[in-house]
């Protein structure tokens, strides 16, 4: 099997590798009727598992549609985007002649908004959208299995609160969503990405209600044996000879065995073989890995602290910290860090809290499944090592 | 054969313009990237979800050239079924949004068309592109855009590869939502591939919240390696059918590692080398330099350019500095804080301007010029050349770039003449390397000689240029010549363009230039510039310690023009200290001693140092003569002004002094006349002189006439001068009474200086006493006492006027009460209060004040009091009282002592005035005759 080596994409297809387990996983709580949300910081594949799992129902014969929101500015935009899917689905060409009506009626209904300011497409929009989405509902059909992929939905809500009533648009939305799932017996099923955290989102405007009823599903990193495999896969598909050492060196190395990061790693590696001219050795390795963490753009993470404004000086101690080790650190350890400076309980609870929200939310930290804190990315945790501590 | 390529061709900045098949030639190093970059591309699946890629390298390094090879290679039967390549152009200064993106592409597309000659396909571009404009809504456009563009390029069945310069600036002006949307599109199934390039990093790829946050795979061109200059250089010279210029690439390798080490291994600056090279290592430098200089500088000042004006200052400021420079350094020299300069400091390594190593005994880190042959170009062509280090870097270059060739190439120089600066900068800088010593002072000495030639047209040269002042003696001595006559015509301002080129001109010598800078100094004094003259000054003493005269200068500053006289006299003695036997230093410690810091026994000492020292210099004498008659040495002033005089018999200042020294001190004044002749005799038209002769005349001499004549030769040569009109007016009145003269005299002091109450009070006088005007009278008292109320003399006088003239005895009264006790010391103020006393017939108190009035007089009436003794005689007889007065006077002796007064009164008090007159001695009838006149006037 030949990888495309992919790292700035999802990857779909055979570039996708591995994850049998937590397909399998969720494609059984699907199959048992489960929506679910993929929650993970960026670079973890959430897109990519969900395009797999997609896959997976087409294969099954189900109905498949994935719709990619980070395209979408609008409601509007989301209307015809969805019209547009479904007009290009294989599966619903069948339910043409029955939807035809509809989507004349749908698209009618929105056409003011060609050719209009934007003050009076939302007037006529507000005076549609029940109706509209009354209608896009009707386009669906309950009782096929179908399974819905819809990715980056926390980067349309954030432009929906823009709106005027932007609070209540989102509302409208998540609930409108959440309508389709209500539906009694329903066979659709619904499959959410978002690099941005939905739970966050949700929580901070007090609509969690409205994704409640999905299951939060983890994507974690491969397992060793997996790790080993993919990049032999990726090796032969460049038609690059690494030893078992070699392997396990890079993973040594990394610490954390996303896919992302080892194929970062490995296309540094494979450019100094391919164009420096080197051979496969562990100081090749070690000169891509230096190379990656020496790279400037790591210190735009540093100079970002400075907008943690007092918190800045929390912050750095506990990165400083968890940068000294592969594992991380729980909660526990940190608290007593921060402690040490603070000097008050209360005080210590709070700004932790609120540090490692912001930490988490602007990738620098992930939540592991053992309640350690760990760097999100291995190569920014040796940069700062290598800046801060060494 | 192969078709040769020109030069030109070798399209420095554009590869643009180069076709197809010569890119492809030309493409000789980083052909392993691009096979990667290739093959990554085939290995896309027909509907994939692409990955896209990022090229990050400095200008110059390739990146254009990488994705024009790239396009030239998808054009290829290979790939062009499969690929279609779009090329934006490397400026896309219009675009704003993301419907200016895709529309840019289409354009792109259309243009790869037409080269493709498929001109039905670009038509139905250029339709689609009108119609697409229409739209108005930016959303709507860029979708539209992107729809037709896919679809198009799906009709031909090829994937669009988009090949982006400058993706940066893409970046940074789509908005975040743009992006989003962009990103959207570029991760659809069948997706165009992008490959972008950029000189910097692009932040918004490792920005977390971004959305194209490690999106791209990066690859970054590095420097050229040694082994790949070398083989650009020789594929060059094969495609330029310059294959005789191989053996010689292959043969200087030492030249050769010295371009690679300072175009940085930047391959653009290394074609343009090329040039120079394919000329031949020429051992004319002047030839070789100024080509690559011609070259180079279009791209080097464009780059320059294109920084901001903050990061010009730092690269600026690292570039003069050569060597690299800590963060300090920087600091001093830029004027920029840290917060400041960390931020440009930063995005200049990023992007590859400057270096980072770690500082040489300092902490931290320093910056010096990536590409060292920019720091080259960059210092040479900076307009002050002085700089060593300007020399020492080009020296350095000339060193690698001639090796062995060096004494050959300097040979040449010497032979040939230099036309512009640049020659002569090229010499010094191979005066610096060349190892024979007398090819090293030929150099120096024809680029001396060189400079003085150009800086007759141009006197800068002496500031860009450190030429030794052994060189420059005639031109020196001419310009000191110079400034000697402009001083003596007070053409200051001229002196002063004249001494800044010598102060450039002699900056190799610092004794000579602090001579030149204590010449500005007393230019400036000359301007009255004082702040100046003493920073000059100060400068001079810095650059010369051991100068007594700069010491001498400044203490003479502040001296006499900024009145600092403690600072004077330090360095006044500091200047004693260096040479003691100069006497005028002495002298004039001397004066400041007497004058301003009142010692006068250090002034005593001092001057007779001076005089030791030089006893030919009268002038010494002088002054310590001046110090004698301050502290009324009479007759070591006397002995000292004499000396001085037999010393030197042509200052007429001697003569005046001793003059004055006769006159009011030692009563001679036969001799003081004598001596005032002398003076006036050496300057006739001294008004002073003329002046003092006068009053000699006058209150000494008793020579009225005499008097007057000398008076008038002082107004005639000082029309100004009051102080004589007044003297002329009191000669008129009391001595030659002519009053009417005296009256003119008065007015013309008081309108030369209407503030001195004396001479209102004599007008006043005048008026009373002889002109009979009451009023004028008046009027005059009551000015003089406008000018100074306190005045006692006009107030009496008044009181005199309202008592006994206009019968205003209550005004007179309450005018004299106001007189402050304090001040009756005064013999006028007992005569009127006796006179008071005896209009209220009270004799005892009228006795008792006339006896006080006595008592302030020693055996003559006081010379400026005499006329209120006269008034006062006048005014008791007119009341009755003459025959009190006099027996007073008897009973006091008075009528011996002050008889012509005596006799006056009592003949104004007889029947037979004339009787008793006559029995009389003359020598006391006669002035007790012309008193009694006086008097009567009084009455």
């Amino acid at each position: 099997m030949k990888i495309n080596n992919i790292t700035g994409s999802p990857v779909e297809g055979e570039n996708f590798y591995g994850r049998e387990k937590e397909l399998s996983s969720a494609w059984s709580k699907v199959l048992k009727g489960n929506s679910l949300i993929l929650s993970a910081p960026r670079r973890v594949g959430k897109s990519s598992f969900a395009k797999k799992l997609l896959e997976k129902a087409k294969k099954e014969s189900w109905n498949t549609l994935e719709i990619n929101l980070e395209e979408v500015s609008s409601e509007i935009g989301f209307v015809n985007l969805l019209i547009e899917k479904l007009q290009a689905a294989n599966w619903w060409q069948s339910s043409m002649s029955k939807a035809g009506k509809l989507f004349g009626q749908i698209l009618e209904s929105i056409k003011p908004s060609i050719g209009l300011g934007e003050a009076k497409v939302s007037v006529v929009w507000s005076r549609a959208k029940i109706d509209v989405y009354q209608k896009l509902k009707g386009l669906l059909n309950h009782e096929e299995d179908t399974l819905i992929m819809v990715d980056e939905l926390t980067i349309l809500l954030n432009r929906l609160l823009k709106n005027e009533n932007g609070k209540q648009d989102v509302e409208f939305f998540l609930n409108w969503l959440r309508s389709f799932r209500q539906v009694s017996g329903t066979k659709i099923r619904w499959v959410f990405c978002s690099s941005i955290g939905i739970e966050n989102f949700t929580s901070m405007h007090n609509l969690s209600y409205a994704l409640n009823d999905v299951s939060k599903f983890k994507i974690d990193e491969y397992n060793q044996i997996e790790a080993c495999k993919f990049i032999e896969e990726l090796a032969l598909s460049e038609e690059v000879l690494f030893t078992e050492e070699d392997i396990n060196y890079m993973l040594q190395l990394l610490g954390w065995n996303l896919p992302y990061f080892i194929q970062v790693l490995f296309s540094n590696v494979n450019q100094l073989i391919q164009v420096q001219e080197r051979t496969t050795s562990i100081d090749t390795i070690n000169e891509a890995y230096i190379q990656l963490i020496s790279e400037g753009h790591l210190n735009t993470w540093d100079e970002r602290l400075n907008e943690y404004g007092e918190y800045e000086i929390y912050a750095r101690p506990v990165l400083k910290n968890l940068s000294r080790s592969k594992e991380g650190a729980g909660r526990t350890v940190l608290f007593s860090l921060l402690f040490a400076k603070i000097n008050d309980e209360d005080k210590t609870d709070i700004v932790l809290s609120k540090l490692l929200q912001m930490l988490q939310n602007d990738g620098y930290l992930i939540l592991k499944k053992d309640a350690s804190y760990v760097f999100r990315s291995p190569l920014l945790r040796d940069f700062w090592y290598n800046r801060f501590v060494k | 054969m192969k078709k040769k390529l020109s030069l030109s061709q070798i399209g420095l900045y554009n590869p643009q313009r180069i076709s197809d098949s010569d890119v492809e030639d030309l493409f000789v190093v980083r052909t392993k990237l691009f096979d990667f970059l290739i093959d990554k591309l085939k290995k896309e699946k027909a509907n994939s979800i692409p990955q896209h890629y990022l090229i990050i390298a400095q200008r110059g390094m390739g990146k254009t050239t990488m994705l024009k090879r790239i396009e030239v290679e998808l054009r290829k039967a290979d790939y062009n079924q499969q690929y279609i390549p779009l090329l934006f152009p490397e400026e896309q200064y219009n675009l704003k949004n993301l419907a200016e993106f895709w529309l840019n592409s289409l354009d792109a597309l259309a243009d790869t068309l037409e080269v493709e000659k498929l001109h039905q396909e670009v038509l139905k571009i250029d339709i689609k592109v009108k119609e697409l404009e229409k739209i108005k809504n930016n959303e709507e456009l860029a979708g539209e855009a992107f729809k037709f563009l896919k679809s198009f390029t799906s009709s031909l069945a090829r994937r669009p590869i988009l090949l982006i310069d400058n993706m940066n600036l893409i970046f940074d002006r789509l908005e975040k939502s743009e992006q989003h949307t962009l990103r959207a599109l570029l991760m659809q199934n069948g997706a165009p591939v992008l490959i972008g390039a950029s000189a910097v990093a692009i932040e918004d790829t490792s920005d977390y919240g971004a959305p194209f946050y490690d999106a791209f795979q990066i690859y970054y061109l590095k420097k050229l390696s040694f082994e790949e200059l070398k083989e650009i250089l020789i594929n060059l010279a094969k495609l330029t059918q310059s294959e005789d210029v191989i053996p010689l690439i292959e043969k200087e390798v030492g030249r050769i590692k010295t371009l690679h080490q300072l175009t940085g291994g930047n391959p653009r600056t290394a074609v343009m080398l090329f040039r120079l090279i394919i000329k031949g290592f020429s051992t004319e430098i002047n030839d070789d330099l100024e080509a690559l200089l011609d070259e180079i500088t279009p791209l080097y000042k464009a780059r320059f350019e294109e920084l901001s004006i903050q990061m010009q200052v730092i690269v600026d400021a690292i570039a003069l500095h050569w060597d690299p420079i800590n963060i300090e350094q920087l600091r001093e020299a830029s004027h920029y804080e840290n917060s400041q300069l960390s931020p440009q400091l930063k995005r200049l390594v990023e992007v590859g301007w400057i270096e980072k190593i770690d500082a040489y005994q300092a902490k931290g880190k320093a910056y010096q010029i990536s590409e060292r042959f920019f720091n080259i170009w960059f210092l040479m062509r900076r307009s002050s050349r002085r700089q060593k280090k300007e020399l020492y870097c080009l020296s350095k270059f000339l060193e690698s770039f001639y090796g062995e060739e060096i004494p050959i190439v300097a040979q040449n120089r010497l032979k040939s003449k230099s036309t512009c600066i640049d020659h002569v900068t090229y010499s010094l800088a191979l005066a610096e390397v060349v190892k024979d010593e007398k090819l090293c002072t030929q150099l120096r000495e024809k680029s001396f000689n060189e400079l003085k030639e150009f800086a007759k047209e141009d006197s800068d040269i002496f500031k860009k240029f450190d030429i030794p002042s052994e060189f420059l003696k005639e031109e020196i001595e001419t310009r000191m010549n110079q400034i000697m006559l402009d001083n003596s015509n007070k053409n200051y301002q001229q002196a002063r363009n004249l001494l800044n080129e010598l102060v450039e001109m002699t900056s190799g010598n610092k004794t000579l230039n602090a001579q030149v800078i204590r010449m500005m100094g007393m230019n400036s004094v000359f301007i009255k510039d004082y702040p100046n003259a003493e920073e000059y000054l100060k400068k001079a003493i810095e650059l010369n310690s051991n100068d007594s005269y700069s010491l001498f200068l400044l203490g003479f500053l502040y001296h006499h023009n900024l009145n600092k006289y403690k600072k004077s006299e330090e360095y006044y003695k500091q200047a004693i200290s260096l040479d003691g036997k100069n006497a005028s230093y002495w002298c004039n410690l001397g004066n400041l001693y007497q004058y301003d810091l009142k010692n006068n026994t250090n002034a005593e000492a001092a001057y007779q140092k001076a005089v030791l020292l030089d006893e030919n210099n009268a002038d010494y004498r002088n002054a310590l003569g001046d110090l004698y008659l301050e502290l009324e040495k009479y007759d070591e002033a006397e002995k000292i002004f004499m000396l001085a005089i037999s010393i030197d018999n042509t200052k007429s200042e001697y003569f005046y002094k001793l003059g004055q020294l006769y006159h009011f001190r030692s009563g001679n004044l036969i001799e003081a006349e004598k001596q005032y002749k002398n003076a006036i005799s050496l300057d006739q038209k001294n008004a002073i002189y003329w002046g003092y002769l006068g009053a000699l005349y006058q209150f000494g001499l008793h020579r009225f006439e005499d008097a007057e004549i000398a008076y008038k030769q002082a107004v005639f040569f000082n029309p100004k001068y009051d102080l004589v009109w007044f003297s002329l007016g009191v000669l008129y009145q009391a001595d030659l009474s002519k009053y009417e003269e005296a009256e003119k005299a008065y007015n013309q002091a008081i309108k030369l200086n209407g503030m001195d109450e004396d001479y209102f009070n004599a007008l006043g006088n005048l008026y009373l006493d002889n002109l009979i005007d009451y009023k004028k009278a008046e009027r005059s008292y009551k000015k003089a006492l406008v000018i100074n109320e306190k005045s006692l003399y006009p107030k009496l006088n008044l009181i005199f006027l309202y008592r006994d003239k206009l019968n205003r005895m209550n005004v007179a009264e309450e005018l004299f009460n106001s007189i402050d006790d304090e001040n009756d010391t005064n013999d006028s103020y007992w005569l009127n209060k006796s006179l008071f006393d005896l209009y209220k017939r009270n004799e005892g108190n009228a006795n008792e004040s006339f006896l006080n009035a006595l008592s302030k007089i020693d055996s003559t009436l006081p010379e400026n009091t005499r006329d209120d003794w006269w008034r006062f005689g006048a005014i008791v007889t007119k009341l009755g009282y003459g025959n009190w007065l006099l027996s007073i006077f008897e009973e006091k002796g008075l009528d011996i002592i002050l008889s012509p007064y005596y006799v006056a009164i009592k003949a104004l008090n007889v029947k037979d005035a004339e009787g008793y007159l006559n029995s009389k001695a003359i020598e006391i009838r006669e002035p007790a005759m012309k008193l009694m006149e006086i008097m009567k006037y009084y009455m």
